[in-house]
Protein backbone atom coordinates (compact mmCIF):
# COMPACT_ATOMS: atom_id res chain seq x y z
CA UNK A 1 0.00 0.00 0.00
CA UNK A 2 1.19 3.29 -0.95
CA UNK A 3 2.02 5.88 2.48
CA UNK A 4 0.47 8.97 2.09
CA UNK A 5 1.91 12.05 3.38
CA UNK A 6 -0.34 14.39 5.01
CA UNK A 7 -0.97 17.21 1.92
CA UNK A 8 -2.00 14.31 0.26
CA UNK A 9 -4.77 12.32 2.58
CA UNK A 10 -6.99 14.45 1.30
CA UNK A 11 -7.28 15.95 -2.01
CA UNK A 12 -6.14 15.83 -5.62
CA UNK A 13 -3.28 14.07 -4.49
CA UNK A 14 -4.91 11.19 -2.35
CA UNK A 15 -6.52 7.56 -3.49
CA UNK A 16 -9.51 6.15 -3.84
CA UNK A 17 -12.54 7.61 -2.21
CA UNK A 18 -10.27 10.93 -0.35
CA UNK A 19 -9.55 11.46 -3.64
CA UNK A 20 -11.47 15.05 -4.21
CA UNK A 21 -10.62 15.28 -7.32
CA UNK A 22 -12.02 17.69 -10.31
CA UNK A 23 -13.21 16.28 -13.42
CA UNK A 24 -10.39 16.44 -15.12
CA UNK A 25 -6.47 15.97 -13.81
CA UNK A 26 -4.80 18.91 -11.98
CA UNK A 27 -2.72 19.17 -14.70
CA UNK A 28 -5.25 19.70 -17.08
CA UNK A 29 -4.92 23.45 -18.77
CA UNK A 30 -7.38 23.42 -20.48
CA UNK A 31 -9.64 26.42 -21.43
CA UNK A 32 -13.03 26.97 -20.75
CA UNK A 33 -13.98 29.86 -23.08
CA UNK A 34 -12.71 30.24 -26.50
CA UNK A 35 -12.89 32.57 -29.28
CA UNK A 36 -16.26 31.85 -31.01
CA UNK A 37 -19.61 30.44 -30.29
CA UNK A 38 -21.58 27.72 -31.75
CA UNK A 39 -22.63 30.26 -34.71
CA UNK A 40 -19.25 31.61 -35.47
CA UNK A 41 -17.06 28.38 -34.96
CA UNK A 42 -19.85 27.23 -37.80
CA UNK A 43 -19.62 29.87 -40.27
CA UNK A 44 -15.88 29.62 -40.30
CA UNK A 45 -16.19 25.52 -40.93
CA UNK A 46 -18.39 26.25 -44.23
CA UNK A 47 -15.69 27.96 -45.13
CA UNK A 48 -12.86 25.63 -44.28
CA UNK A 49 -15.13 22.96 -45.83
CA UNK A 50 -15.41 24.94 -49.43
CA UNK A 51 -11.56 24.89 -49.72
CA UNK A 52 -10.91 21.26 -49.20
CA UNK A 53 -13.65 20.52 -51.45
CA UNK A 54 -11.91 22.27 -54.10
CA UNK A 55 -8.73 21.25 -52.84
CA UNK A 56 -9.60 17.85 -53.00
CA UNK A 57 -10.72 17.88 -56.92
CA UNK A 58 -7.92 19.93 -58.74
CA UNK A 59 -5.69 17.54 -57.07
CA UNK A 60 -7.58 14.66 -58.55
CA UNK A 61 -8.04 16.44 -61.60
CA UNK A 62 -4.20 17.56 -61.83
CA UNK A 63 -3.00 13.66 -61.68
CA UNK A 64 -3.94 12.76 -65.47
CA UNK A 65 -2.09 16.27 -66.17
CA UNK A 66 1.29 14.81 -64.55
CA UNK A 67 3.84 14.10 -66.99
CA UNK A 68 6.04 13.10 -63.69
CA UNK A 69 5.06 9.79 -62.32
CA UNK A 70 6.15 11.14 -58.78
CA UNK A 71 4.20 14.39 -58.65
CA UNK A 72 1.31 12.16 -60.41
CA UNK A 73 0.96 9.68 -57.37
CA UNK A 74 1.70 12.40 -54.89
CA UNK A 75 -1.09 14.55 -55.65
CA UNK A 76 -3.30 11.35 -56.08
CA UNK A 77 -2.48 10.32 -52.44
CA UNK A 78 -3.09 13.93 -51.33
CA UNK A 79 -6.42 14.17 -53.20
CA UNK A 80 -8.20 11.71 -50.41
CA UNK A 81 -6.64 12.92 -47.91
CA UNK A 82 -8.71 16.86 -48.29
CA UNK A 83 -11.57 15.04 -49.53
CA UNK A 84 -11.41 13.07 -46.01
CA UNK A 85 -10.54 17.01 -44.44
CA UNK A 86 -13.59 18.05 -45.88
CA UNK A 87 -15.56 15.14 -45.31
CA UNK A 88 -14.39 15.89 -41.30
CA UNK A 89 -15.99 19.03 -41.34
CA UNK A 90 -19.46 17.83 -42.83
CA UNK A 91 -19.75 15.78 -40.07
CA UNK A 92 -18.87 18.53 -37.50
CA UNK A 93 -22.05 20.61 -39.38
CA UNK A 94 -24.44 18.73 -38.12
CA UNK A 95 -22.77 18.52 -34.24
CA UNK A 96 -23.03 22.36 -34.26
CA UNK A 97 -26.50 22.72 -34.80
CA UNK A 98 -25.99 22.97 -38.65
CA UNK A 99 -29.04 21.12 -40.65
CA UNK A 100 -27.51 21.47 -43.63
CA UNK A 101 -24.53 19.00 -43.42
CA UNK A 102 -23.45 19.82 -47.29
CA UNK A 103 -23.33 23.59 -46.34
CA UNK A 104 -19.80 24.78 -48.38
CA UNK A 105 -19.53 28.21 -49.02
CA UNK A 106 -16.38 30.63 -50.13
CA UNK A 107 -16.05 33.85 -47.73
CA UNK A 108 -16.27 36.63 -50.34
CA UNK A 109 -15.59 36.86 -54.37
CA UNK A 110 -12.14 37.50 -53.75
CA UNK A 111 -11.40 34.00 -52.27
CA UNK A 112 -13.44 32.31 -55.36
CA UNK A 113 -10.76 34.30 -57.58
CA UNK A 114 -7.90 32.65 -55.66
CA UNK A 115 -9.35 29.46 -55.80
CA UNK A 116 -10.25 29.83 -59.44
CA UNK A 117 -6.47 31.27 -60.45
CA UNK A 118 -5.06 28.25 -58.09
CA UNK A 119 -6.33 25.82 -59.64
CA UNK A 120 -6.41 27.11 -63.42
CA UNK A 121 -3.11 25.36 -64.68
CA UNK A 122 -3.98 22.23 -67.16
CA UNK A 123 -1.25 22.28 -68.95
CA UNK A 124 1.54 19.35 -68.91
CA UNK A 125 4.66 21.63 -68.16
CA UNK A 126 2.85 23.59 -65.91
CA UNK A 127 3.50 20.77 -63.10
CA UNK A 128 5.74 23.64 -61.58
CA UNK A 129 2.69 26.13 -61.09
CA UNK A 130 0.49 23.25 -60.13
CA UNK A 131 2.97 22.24 -56.82
CA UNK A 132 3.64 25.61 -56.01
CA UNK A 133 0.19 26.99 -55.90
CA UNK A 134 -0.85 23.63 -53.21
CA UNK A 135 2.48 23.34 -51.49
CA UNK A 136 3.55 26.63 -51.08
CA UNK A 137 0.25 28.69 -50.70
CA UNK A 138 -2.44 26.68 -49.86
CA UNK A 139 -1.34 24.16 -47.44
CA UNK A 140 0.81 26.82 -45.77
CA UNK A 141 -2.27 28.98 -45.37
CA UNK A 142 -4.15 26.00 -44.01
CA UNK A 143 -1.31 24.95 -41.61
CA UNK A 144 -1.27 28.53 -40.22
CA UNK A 145 -5.25 28.91 -39.85
CA UNK A 146 -5.79 25.50 -38.29
CA UNK A 147 -3.57 26.10 -35.80
CA UNK A 148 -4.87 28.97 -35.46
CA UNK A 149 -8.13 27.59 -34.48
CA UNK A 150 -6.78 24.88 -32.66
CA UNK A 151 -5.06 27.65 -30.43
CA UNK A 152 -7.61 30.02 -30.00
CA UNK A 153 -11.04 27.89 -29.33
CA UNK A 154 -12.20 26.59 -26.30
CA UNK A 155 -10.48 22.67 -26.02
CA UNK A 156 -12.99 21.81 -23.85
CA UNK A 157 -16.32 22.92 -25.01
CA UNK A 158 -15.23 22.76 -28.39
CA UNK A 159 -12.99 19.71 -27.96
CA UNK A 160 -14.34 17.65 -31.01
CA UNK A 161 -12.70 20.58 -33.75
CA UNK A 162 -9.17 20.49 -31.55
CA UNK A 163 -9.12 16.91 -32.32
CA UNK A 164 -10.07 17.36 -35.88
CA UNK A 165 -7.71 19.97 -36.22
CA UNK A 166 -4.94 17.45 -34.97
CA UNK A 167 -5.84 15.08 -37.88
CA UNK A 168 -6.02 17.85 -40.25
CA UNK A 169 -2.43 19.24 -39.41
CA UNK A 170 -0.68 16.16 -38.76
CA UNK A 171 -1.72 15.10 -42.67
CA UNK A 172 -0.41 19.18 -43.77
CA UNK A 173 1.98 18.78 -42.12
CA UNK A 174 3.63 16.06 -43.91
CA UNK A 175 2.13 17.58 -47.11
CA UNK A 176 3.95 20.81 -46.83
CA UNK A 177 6.92 18.79 -46.67
CA UNK A 178 6.78 16.17 -49.15
CA UNK A 179 6.07 19.00 -51.65
CA UNK A 180 8.58 21.76 -50.56
CA UNK A 181 11.12 18.49 -51.55
CA UNK A 182 9.41 18.15 -54.41
CA UNK A 183 9.10 21.68 -55.74
CA UNK A 184 12.98 22.11 -54.89
CA UNK A 185 14.21 18.68 -56.88
CA UNK A 186 12.08 19.70 -59.62
CA UNK A 187 13.39 23.34 -59.56
CA UNK A 188 16.32 22.40 -61.24
CA UNK A 189 16.85 25.52 -63.22
CA UNK A 190 16.86 29.32 -62.42
CA UNK A 191 14.31 29.94 -65.04
CA UNK A 192 11.77 27.43 -62.80
CA UNK A 193 12.86 28.82 -59.85
CA UNK A 194 11.67 32.60 -61.21
CA UNK A 195 8.59 30.73 -62.27
CA UNK A 196 7.64 29.18 -58.94
CA UNK A 197 8.29 32.36 -57.23
CA UNK A 198 6.39 34.39 -59.75
CA UNK A 199 3.44 32.18 -59.40
CA UNK A 200 3.59 31.94 -55.44
CA UNK A 201 3.38 35.84 -55.51
CA UNK A 202 0.70 36.07 -58.03
CA UNK A 203 -1.09 33.53 -55.98
CA UNK A 204 -0.27 35.10 -52.74
CA UNK A 205 -1.36 38.28 -53.19
CA UNK A 206 -4.97 37.13 -54.41
CA UNK A 207 -5.36 35.19 -51.30
CA UNK A 208 -4.14 38.40 -49.42
CA UNK A 209 -7.10 40.28 -50.74
CA UNK A 210 -9.51 38.38 -49.92
CA UNK A 211 -8.29 38.11 -46.36
CA UNK A 212 -7.76 34.37 -46.44
CA UNK A 213 -9.78 31.46 -45.79
CA UNK A 214 -12.62 33.45 -43.65
CA UNK A 215 -12.16 36.76 -45.39
CA UNK A 216 -10.75 39.68 -43.57
CA UNK A 217 -9.83 38.59 -39.64
CA UNK A 218 -9.16 34.60 -40.88
CA UNK A 219 -6.22 34.86 -38.02
CA UNK A 220 -7.35 37.65 -36.39
CA UNK A 221 -8.94 37.45 -32.91
CA UNK A 222 -11.80 39.02 -30.52
CA UNK A 223 -10.40 40.25 -27.12
CA UNK A 224 -11.94 37.64 -25.62
CA UNK A 225 -8.34 36.25 -24.35
CA UNK A 226 -8.79 35.68 -20.77
CA UNK A 227 -6.38 37.18 -18.75
CA UNK A 228 -5.15 37.09 -15.29
CA UNK A 229 -6.66 40.36 -13.05
CA UNK A 230 -4.24 43.17 -12.76
CA UNK A 231 -1.43 43.22 -10.08
CA UNK A 232 -2.45 45.04 -6.39
CA UNK A 233 0.10 46.40 -4.67
CA UNK A 234 0.81 48.84 -2.36
CA UNK A 235 -1.84 51.28 -0.01
CA UNK A 236 -4.59 49.10 -1.93
CA UNK A 237 -3.03 45.40 -1.15
CA UNK A 238 -2.38 46.55 2.37
CA UNK A 239 -6.49 47.78 2.67
CA UNK A 240 -7.55 44.81 0.83
CA UNK A 241 -5.79 42.22 3.31
CA UNK A 242 -6.80 44.34 6.65
CA UNK A 243 -10.34 44.44 5.23
CA UNK A 244 -9.81 40.41 5.01
CA UNK A 245 -8.48 39.98 8.54
CA UNK A 246 -11.50 42.28 9.90
CA UNK A 247 -13.88 39.42 8.57
CA UNK A 248 -12.34 36.78 9.61
CA UNK A 249 -11.93 38.50 12.88
CA UNK A 250 -15.25 38.89 13.08
CA UNK A 251 -16.69 35.43 11.61
CA UNK A 252 -14.41 33.31 14.62
CA UNK A 253 -15.76 35.35 17.62
CA UNK A 254 -19.17 35.13 16.51
CA UNK B 1 -8.15 23.43 -65.47
CA UNK B 2 -10.47 22.41 -68.08
CA UNK B 3 -12.70 19.29 -67.85
CA UNK B 4 -13.37 16.38 -69.57
CA UNK B 5 -9.67 15.27 -71.10
CA UNK B 6 -9.37 13.12 -74.28
CA UNK B 7 -7.31 10.08 -73.53
CA UNK B 8 -4.65 11.34 -76.08
CA UNK B 9 -4.33 14.49 -73.58
CA UNK B 10 -2.91 12.32 -70.30
CA UNK B 11 0.51 13.30 -69.38
CA UNK B 12 3.26 10.68 -69.80
CA UNK B 13 7.36 10.91 -69.17
CA UNK B 14 9.21 9.84 -72.33
CA UNK B 15 9.76 6.55 -71.36
CA UNK B 16 6.05 5.84 -72.80
CA UNK B 17 5.48 4.75 -76.13
CA UNK B 18 1.97 4.41 -77.36
CA UNK B 19 0.32 2.36 -79.78
CA UNK B 20 -2.63 3.30 -81.49
CA UNK B 21 -6.34 2.48 -80.19
CA UNK B 22 -7.54 -0.69 -81.99
CA UNK B 23 -10.89 1.17 -82.01
CA UNK B 24 -13.01 -0.41 -84.77
CA UNK B 25 -11.64 -3.91 -83.63
CA UNK B 26 -12.65 -3.39 -80.33
CA UNK B 27 -16.55 -1.87 -81.02
CA UNK B 28 -16.79 -4.94 -83.56
CA UNK B 29 -19.65 -7.65 -83.07
CA UNK B 30 -17.88 -9.57 -85.22
CA UNK B 31 -14.38 -10.37 -85.52
CA UNK B 32 -12.32 -12.75 -87.55
CA UNK B 33 -9.15 -14.56 -85.99
CA UNK B 34 -6.79 -12.80 -88.33
CA UNK B 35 -8.09 -9.33 -87.06
CA UNK B 36 -7.30 -10.79 -83.56
CA UNK B 37 -3.86 -11.67 -84.70
CA UNK B 38 -3.13 -8.41 -85.96
CA UNK B 39 -4.62 -6.30 -83.37
CA UNK B 40 -2.73 -8.35 -80.82
CA UNK B 41 0.31 -7.74 -82.53
CA UNK B 42 -0.01 -4.32 -82.58
CA UNK B 43 -0.88 -4.35 -78.64
CA UNK B 44 1.94 -6.53 -77.47
CA UNK B 45 4.76 -4.92 -80.31
CA UNK B 46 7.12 -6.03 -78.16
CA UNK B 47 9.70 -8.18 -80.47
CA UNK B 48 10.34 -11.19 -77.46
CA UNK B 49 6.20 -11.56 -77.34
CA UNK B 50 5.56 -11.25 -80.43
CA UNK B 51 7.71 -14.39 -80.93
CA UNK B 52 6.43 -16.05 -77.78
CA UNK B 53 2.72 -15.82 -79.24
CA UNK B 54 4.21 -17.37 -82.68
CA UNK B 55 5.93 -20.18 -80.65
CA UNK B 56 2.76 -20.68 -79.12
CA UNK B 57 0.44 -20.80 -82.36
CA UNK B 58 -0.56 -16.98 -82.88
CA UNK B 59 -3.84 -15.62 -81.72
CA UNK B 60 -5.63 -19.10 -83.03
CA UNK B 61 -3.89 -20.31 -79.57
CA UNK B 62 -5.34 -17.61 -77.58
CA UNK B 63 -8.88 -18.20 -78.37
CA UNK B 64 -8.40 -21.56 -76.90
CA UNK B 65 -6.86 -20.87 -74.25
CA UNK B 66 -4.18 -23.56 -74.37
CA UNK B 67 -2.60 -24.67 -70.87
CA UNK B 68 -2.44 -22.22 -67.77
CA UNK B 69 0.49 -20.42 -67.95
CA UNK B 70 2.87 -22.85 -65.44
CA UNK B 71 5.37 -20.54 -63.72
CA UNK B 72 8.16 -23.24 -64.92
CA UNK B 73 7.91 -22.47 -67.98
CA UNK B 74 10.21 -20.67 -70.38
CA UNK B 75 7.68 -17.69 -71.80
CA UNK B 76 6.42 -17.37 -67.77
CA UNK B 77 8.43 -14.23 -67.58
CA UNK B 78 8.39 -12.61 -70.12
CA UNK B 79 4.39 -13.68 -70.06
CA UNK B 80 4.28 -11.88 -66.40
CA UNK B 81 6.71 -8.70 -67.84
CA UNK B 82 3.59 -8.29 -70.00
CA UNK B 83 1.12 -8.50 -68.33
CA UNK B 84 2.37 -6.81 -65.29
CA UNK B 85 3.50 -3.49 -67.01
CA UNK B 86 -0.23 -3.53 -68.80
CA UNK B 87 -1.82 -3.78 -65.24
CA UNK B 88 0.77 -1.08 -64.17
CA UNK B 89 -0.64 1.14 -67.13
CA UNK B 90 -3.88 0.02 -66.39
CA UNK B 91 -3.65 1.27 -62.51
CA UNK B 92 -2.03 4.65 -63.77
CA UNK B 93 -5.03 5.35 -66.01
CA UNK B 94 -7.45 4.36 -63.38
CA UNK B 95 -5.91 6.89 -61.34
CA UNK B 96 -6.36 9.77 -63.85
CA UNK B 97 -10.16 8.57 -64.33
CA UNK B 98 -10.88 8.20 -60.96
CA UNK B 99 -9.28 11.70 -60.49
CA UNK B 100 -11.33 13.39 -63.44
CA UNK B 101 -14.08 12.20 -62.09
CA UNK B 102 -13.17 14.20 -58.74
CA UNK B 103 -12.62 17.17 -60.76
CA UNK B 104 -15.05 16.44 -63.54
CA UNK B 105 -18.48 16.08 -61.73
CA UNK B 106 -17.10 18.40 -58.51
CA UNK B 107 -20.24 20.91 -58.91
CA UNK B 108 -22.60 18.75 -60.53
CA UNK B 109 -26.28 18.73 -58.61
CA UNK B 110 -27.40 15.43 -59.16
CA UNK B 111 -24.15 13.83 -57.41
CA UNK B 112 -24.15 14.19 -53.90
CA UNK B 113 -20.97 14.64 -51.72
CA UNK B 114 -20.14 10.75 -51.18
CA UNK B 115 -19.64 10.39 -55.07
CA UNK B 116 -16.59 12.73 -54.86
CA UNK B 117 -15.54 11.27 -51.42
CA UNK B 118 -15.49 8.58 -53.48
CA UNK B 119 -13.69 9.09 -56.63
CA UNK B 120 -11.35 10.78 -54.37
CA UNK B 121 -10.65 7.68 -52.29
CA UNK B 122 -10.76 5.72 -55.18
CA UNK B 123 -7.61 8.32 -56.55
CA UNK B 124 -5.32 7.60 -54.08
CA UNK B 125 -6.04 4.01 -53.96
CA UNK B 126 -4.96 3.48 -57.62
CA UNK B 127 -2.02 5.66 -56.75
CA UNK B 128 -0.92 2.79 -54.18
CA UNK B 129 -1.60 0.25 -56.84
CA UNK B 130 0.68 1.86 -59.21
CA UNK B 131 3.50 2.21 -56.33
CA UNK B 132 2.74 -1.40 -55.64
CA UNK B 133 2.87 -2.23 -59.67
CA UNK B 134 5.83 -0.63 -60.15
CA UNK B 135 7.04 -2.88 -57.36
CA UNK B 136 5.95 -5.81 -58.90
CA UNK B 137 7.64 -4.41 -62.31
CA UNK B 138 11.20 -4.04 -60.73
CA UNK B 139 10.43 -7.41 -58.88
CA UNK B 140 10.34 -9.40 -62.20
CA UNK B 141 13.09 -7.36 -63.73
CA UNK B 142 10.41 -5.54 -65.95
CA UNK B 143 11.99 -1.55 -66.79
CA UNK B 144 9.16 1.09 -67.21
CA UNK B 145 8.27 2.05 -70.74
CA UNK B 146 9.60 -1.68 -71.75
CA UNK B 147 5.89 -2.29 -73.08
CA UNK B 148 3.78 0.07 -75.18
CA UNK B 149 0.68 1.65 -73.30
CA UNK B 150 -3.12 1.57 -75.05
CA UNK B 151 -5.56 3.61 -73.69
CA UNK B 152 -8.09 1.92 -74.62
CA UNK B 153 -9.26 1.77 -70.72
CA UNK B 154 -9.29 5.71 -70.59
CA UNK B 155 -10.96 5.90 -73.73
CA UNK B 156 -13.11 3.68 -73.07
CA UNK B 157 -14.19 3.88 -69.43
CA UNK B 158 -14.38 7.77 -69.61
CA UNK B 159 -17.72 8.85 -70.71
CA UNK B 160 -18.75 12.49 -69.69
CA UNK B 161 -21.99 11.18 -67.88
CA UNK B 162 -21.26 10.54 -64.71
CA UNK B 163 -23.22 7.35 -64.58
CA UNK B 164 -21.18 6.05 -67.88
CA UNK B 165 -18.47 7.19 -66.17
CA UNK B 166 -18.97 5.63 -63.02
CA UNK B 167 -20.13 2.12 -64.98
CA UNK B 168 -17.19 2.04 -67.72
CA UNK B 169 -14.61 2.59 -64.57
CA UNK B 170 -16.00 1.15 -61.78
CA UNK B 171 -17.88 -1.50 -63.20
CA UNK B 172 -16.36 -2.56 -66.38
CA UNK B 173 -12.90 -1.54 -65.97
CA UNK B 174 -11.91 -2.55 -62.44
CA UNK B 175 -14.46 -5.81 -63.18
CA UNK B 176 -11.57 -6.21 -65.94
CA UNK B 177 -8.84 -6.30 -62.93
CA UNK B 178 -10.89 -8.56 -60.67
CA UNK B 179 -10.29 -11.07 -63.90
CA UNK B 180 -6.70 -10.85 -64.23
CA UNK B 181 -6.02 -10.11 -60.79
CA UNK B 182 -7.51 -13.73 -59.55
CA UNK B 183 -5.21 -15.07 -62.59
CA UNK B 184 -2.06 -13.26 -61.15
CA UNK B 185 -3.14 -14.58 -57.84
CA UNK B 186 -3.59 -18.32 -59.00
CA UNK B 187 -0.04 -17.87 -60.96
CA UNK B 188 1.71 -16.25 -57.87
CA UNK B 189 0.94 -18.74 -55.58
CA UNK B 190 2.03 -21.79 -58.18
CA UNK B 191 4.98 -19.97 -58.52
CA UNK B 192 5.58 -20.08 -54.98
CA UNK B 193 6.08 -16.33 -55.07
CA UNK B 194 4.47 -14.50 -52.17
CA UNK B 195 5.62 -11.09 -53.66
CA UNK B 196 3.44 -11.39 -55.98
CA UNK B 197 0.35 -13.48 -54.27
CA UNK B 198 0.35 -11.12 -51.43
CA UNK B 199 0.60 -7.84 -53.18
CA UNK B 200 -1.85 -8.90 -56.04
CA UNK B 201 -4.37 -10.11 -53.27
CA UNK B 202 -4.35 -6.83 -51.46
CA UNK B 203 -4.90 -4.63 -54.67
CA UNK B 204 -7.63 -6.97 -55.75
CA UNK B 205 -9.65 -6.24 -52.39
CA UNK B 206 -9.35 -2.33 -53.00
CA UNK B 207 -10.86 -3.30 -56.51
CA UNK B 208 -13.59 -4.97 -55.50
CA UNK B 209 -14.15 -1.84 -53.41
CA UNK B 210 -14.19 0.47 -56.07
CA UNK B 211 -16.40 -2.17 -58.01
CA UNK B 212 -18.78 -1.49 -55.57
CA UNK B 213 -18.47 2.27 -56.01
CA UNK B 214 -19.42 1.83 -59.64
CA UNK B 215 -22.48 -1.03 -58.46
CA UNK B 216 -23.87 1.69 -56.03
CA UNK B 217 -23.93 4.49 -57.88
CA UNK B 218 -24.61 3.64 -61.73
CA UNK B 219 -28.14 2.52 -59.67
CA UNK B 220 -28.46 5.34 -57.74
CA UNK B 221 -28.01 7.76 -60.66
CA UNK B 222 -30.49 5.99 -62.72
CA UNK B 223 -33.18 4.76 -60.01
CA UNK B 224 -36.50 5.76 -61.23
CA UNK B 225 -35.21 6.69 -64.84
CA UNK B 226 -35.39 3.65 -66.97
CA UNK B 227 -34.50 5.34 -70.29
CA UNK B 228 -31.17 6.54 -68.67
CA UNK B 229 -31.11 2.93 -67.10
CA UNK B 230 -31.08 1.42 -70.41
CA UNK B 231 -29.03 4.23 -71.98
CA UNK B 232 -25.98 2.58 -68.96
CA UNK B 233 -27.15 -0.96 -69.47
CA UNK B 234 -26.21 -0.18 -73.38
CA UNK B 235 -22.77 1.83 -72.67
CA UNK B 236 -22.22 -1.18 -70.17
CA UNK B 237 -22.39 -3.66 -72.84
CA UNK B 238 -20.51 -1.09 -75.47
CA UNK B 239 -17.36 -1.30 -73.20
CA UNK B 240 -17.57 -4.97 -71.56
CA UNK B 241 -17.36 -5.82 -75.27
CA UNK B 242 -14.19 -3.71 -75.60
CA UNK B 243 -12.91 -5.00 -72.66
CA UNK B 244 -13.22 -8.80 -73.76
CA UNK B 245 -10.23 -8.38 -76.17
CA UNK B 246 -11.86 -9.71 -78.98
CA UNK B 247 -13.63 -12.44 -77.71
CA UNK B 248 -10.69 -13.04 -75.64
CA UNK B 249 -12.28 -13.14 -71.71
CA UNK B 250 -14.65 -15.59 -70.91
CA UNK B 251 -15.14 -18.52 -69.17
CA UNK B 252 -14.56 -18.90 -65.06
CA UNK B 253 -12.18 -20.79 -62.55
CA UNK B 254 -15.14 -21.23 -60.36
CA UNK B 255 -17.15 -23.21 -63.20
CA UNK B 256 -14.08 -25.19 -64.08
CA UNK B 257 -13.62 -23.53 -67.04
CA UNK B 258 -9.64 -23.64 -66.62
CA UNK B 259 -8.48 -23.24 -70.11
CA UNK B 260 -10.16 -19.51 -70.75
CA UNK B 261 -7.65 -16.94 -71.90
CA UNK B 262 -8.70 -14.84 -69.23
CA UNK B 263 -11.50 -16.30 -67.35
CA UNK B 264 -14.07 -14.24 -65.44
CA UNK B 265 -13.60 -14.15 -62.15
CA UNK B 266 -16.71 -14.75 -60.86
CA UNK B 267 -16.34 -15.01 -56.82
CA UNK B 268 -14.64 -11.91 -56.51
CA UNK B 269 -17.40 -10.23 -58.78
CA UNK B 270 -20.20 -11.63 -56.21
CA UNK B 271 -18.71 -9.67 -53.67
CA UNK B 272 -18.61 -6.69 -55.51
CA UNK B 273 -22.14 -7.23 -55.82
CA UNK B 274 -22.85 -8.53 -59.18
CA UNK B 275 -25.52 -11.56 -59.41
CA UNK B 276 -24.97 -14.49 -61.87
CA UNK B 277 -27.08 -13.56 -65.04
CA UNK B 278 -24.86 -9.84 -64.81
CA UNK B 279 -21.44 -12.19 -64.84
CA UNK B 280 -23.03 -14.22 -67.39
CA UNK B 281 -23.48 -11.44 -69.56
CA UNK B 282 -20.40 -10.19 -68.90
CA UNK B 283 -18.80 -13.67 -70.44
CA UNK B 284 -20.95 -13.38 -73.10
CA UNK B 285 -20.28 -10.02 -73.81
CA UNK B 286 -17.46 -10.67 -76.44
CA UNK B 287 -18.04 -10.22 -80.39
CA UNK B 288 -18.62 -13.67 -82.41
CA UNK B 289 -15.47 -14.91 -83.33
CA UNK B 290 -15.48 -16.37 -87.14
CA UNK B 291 -12.66 -17.90 -89.02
Amino acid sequence: MVEQTESSANGVGAYGITRHAQPFPYWDRRRLVGEWDVEQSVQRIVHYKYFEERLSAALGGWGATMPEMDCKNLVARHCYEHAWHADLWRKRLPELREVNEDRSEPPNDAFVRFVDKLTEPFDHDLTMEKLVGIYRVAIPHLLAVYTFHQHVTSDITDSPTVRILGFMLQDDHKQYVEGEMMIQDLAATPELRKRAGAWQLELDLLLGEAGGICGPGTLGGLPKIQKPPHAVLGDELRKRREAARKVAEAASSS
Amino acid sequence: MKKFMTSDELARDDRFTRSSLPLDFLMAEEVTVEQIETTMTTLLSNPDMLKSMEDEGGAASLLSGGPRLNPEEERAKLTMKTQMHGIFMGEMQALEAAGRSAWDFQDNEELPWEFQLDMCRQTWDEGRHVEIYSALLDHVDCEIGEFNENLFLFEFGCSDDPAERVTGVNRCLEGLALDVFQQTIRFGKAADDETIAQSVDFVSADEVTHVKFGQVWAKALTEGDPERRQKIVNFQRKVDRAFSLGGLRGGSYDGGATEAFLPIAREFRKVAGFSDEEIDEVAGAGPKVTS
